[in-house]
């Protein structure tokens, strides 16, 4: 299941890419969600529970599985998110984006090694890039309702309601604005 | 009812699919393992196996391809349940000939429903052409309209259309089991059937949501009786209409015996009772007069309540003819005529409908040898 909740488990499915592979994986979100274990400074490697691996180019076809498993977080290009996101990133409160500035959604299109994603990112005011990609402390930006794909596989991407992407495998990033997310339409 | 093999490494899924499955009558096999599901799949022959993909050791596209490899479970229904939800991973289930592919998570009502369109479409019932089927008891009150209705639906096929005509001539309840409001009746299409063509006959004609089409007795008992040749000229119309027509008989008057004369199928509805074994005897004995052949007559035993009545061998010796099919209880029944959802759509795994998917089943071999 994507998302499944025991004492003090709380499994969220995830597919963690690299350059390669493809990990199909579960990742405990109980104590922390997926987006600040990324995100921690202090940890460089994510802890995984069941990881079923794929090559790149063949990435519906396991080579392998193993029952413990750890990822290096800094060769992580993306995190991919399907169905409920829940667990995933942390909520924002009802009063995000009730102030001076809305909150507005922008489309992206990012390209990393090997990888183009496509889809939407949140910005309070106008996108400021230097801000969104150098100087907040998040190493994996959310992007929602978004699609990627494989420069090798192109006929064949990969959509998912979130993708955490890891901004330092970024090579290139175009956006444009969209409008308010649909929960802040006035 | 089926009986549905599950592998998948997730415990509390499994038990989940236990509790959905057993709840709608099927019977559930559940393992966690895939090595273990084969010598399951070996041993109990299930009709259908729903595999996870991501299991350890053996993952669930070995699972898939060695089952269709032997040919012991080859033809079985799969669907693969996974987490995995790419359209590349969907791919890879086809490839090793899956049946379905559906993504975790799913929710019971859903999962249900792929399995019921799974198991109908594996058992799709293979017919002859412009079936007429009657539905026919001299005696009221033995589910004859029920079984007609579920009938129509369990035929309705993709590629099929099916015509159901209710010619009962005291106040039918087709209509009313289907949730129809029987707006144009055969009293109506009777009046002008010499002129009616095929299209203009269509276009009276009633359809309900599943796509079967409907023509409906009138509420309230039409004063004259209908001509036996007008009924004649009406399934003339209909039969190359329609890829099944059902007919809800309860008379053998003369419009009656228009319909069972050309019928490829006549299927007599008995329940467990004495009268109702005395009207089928007579009901047998004029349709001999009538040179119906033997093997287009059909008995169809419906238990129309849970109180056991005469044993089927004993109807089959009074008879002398044997049983095609004995419809089971169903308590449901009464819940699907108050919703106006029929069981082949309500239900469709309930004992009556399988029972009558079965009938379907082994009855045309009967119309293909004489027609």
């Amino acid at each position: 299941m994507p998302e499944t909740t025991t004492s003090r488990r709380r499994m969220l499915q995830v597919d963690f890419f690299t350059s390669a592979h493809r990990l199909s994986t579960q990742v405990n979100v109980y104590m922390r969600a997926l987006a600040d274990q990324l995100n921690d400074p202090r940890v460089s490697w994510i802890e995984l529970e069941m990881a079923y691996i794929s090559r790149i180019e063949r990435p519906a076809e396991i080579i392998a599985d193993y029952a413990i498993s750890t990822l290096r977080k800094d060769h992580i290009l993306f995190a991919m998110i399907t169905g409920s996101t829940d667990g995933a990133v942390k909520r924002l409160p009802p009063t995000a984006g009730a102030g001076f500035y809305a909150r507005l959604l922008y489309r992206a299109w990012v390209a990393t090694r090997s990888f183009e994603i496509a889809g939407l990112i949140e910005w309070t005011g106008h996108l400021d890039l230097h801000a969104l990609l150098v100087t907040t402390a998040e190493r994996f930006m959310p992007v929602t309702s978004a699609t990627a794909t494989c420069t090798i596989l192109p006929t064949a991407p990969f959509s998912a309601d979130l993708i955490l992407i890891n901004k330092d495998a970024i090579e290139m990033f175009c956006s444009e604005e969209k409008g308010r997310p649909a929960n802040q339409a006035s | 009812m089926a009986r549905i093999l599950v592998i998948d490494d997730d415990l509390d899924l499994l038990q989940m699919m236990k509790l959905i499955l057993q709840r709608t009558g099927h019977e559930a096999i559940l393992t966690g393992d895939g090595a273990d599901g084969l010598a399951k799949a070996q041993q109990l022959k299930p009709d259908m196996a729903i595999v996870d993909v991501m299991m350890p050791g053996m993952n669930g596209y070995q699972v898939v391809r060695k089952l269709r490899e032997d040919p012991n479970t080859a033809n079985m229904a799969i669907m693969v349940l996974t987490a995995r939800a790419q359209s590349v991973d969907r791919e890879a289930a086809m490839a090793v000939r899956a049946d379905g592919y559906m993504t975790k998570p799913v929710s019971p009502a859903e999962l249900l429903q792929a399995i019921n369109d799974l198991l109908n479409r594996r058992g799709q019932i293979s017919l002859p052409p412009n079936l007429l089927l009657s539905v026919l008891s001299l005696r009221g009150g033995v589910g004859t309209t029920t079984i007609s209705v579920n009938l129509a639906l369990v035929l309705r096929q993709p590629g099929r259309e099916v015509c159901l005509v209710d010619m009962c001539a005291r106040s039918g309840h087709t209509a009313m089991q289907m949730r129809l409001q029987a707006k144009t009746t055969w009293v109506d299409v009777l009046a002008q059937v010499n002129g009616l063509s095929p299209e203009s006959l269509e276009r009276l004609l009633l359809r309900h949501d599943s796509g079967v089409r409907l023509l409906p007795s009138p509420f309230m008992p039409p004063v004259h009786a209908p001509a036996g040749e007008a009924v004649t000229r009406l399934m003339g119309l209909l039969k190359p209409l329609f890829g099944a027509v059902v007919v809800d008989l309860g008379a053998l008057d003369e419009a009656g015996r228009a319909v069972v004369t050309t019928s490829d199928l006549v299927a007599i509805v008995l329940s467990p009772e004495v009268a109702s074994l005395q009207t089928a005897a007579a009901t047998l004995r004029v349709l001999k007069t009538l040179n119906v052949p033997d093997e287009r007559v059909l008995l169809m035993l419906n238990q129309i309540t849970p109180r056991a009545g005469l044993s089927s061998s004993a109807i089959e010796k009074a008879l002398g003819r044997p049983i095609a099919v004995s419809v089971p209880y169903e308590d449901a029944q009464n819940q699907a005529l108050a919703q106006g959802m029929p069981l082949a759509i309500g239900q469709p795994t309930s004992p009556l409908v399988v029972s009558l998917r079965q009938f379907i089943q082994a009855a045309p071999a009967k119309v293909w040898r004489t027609g």
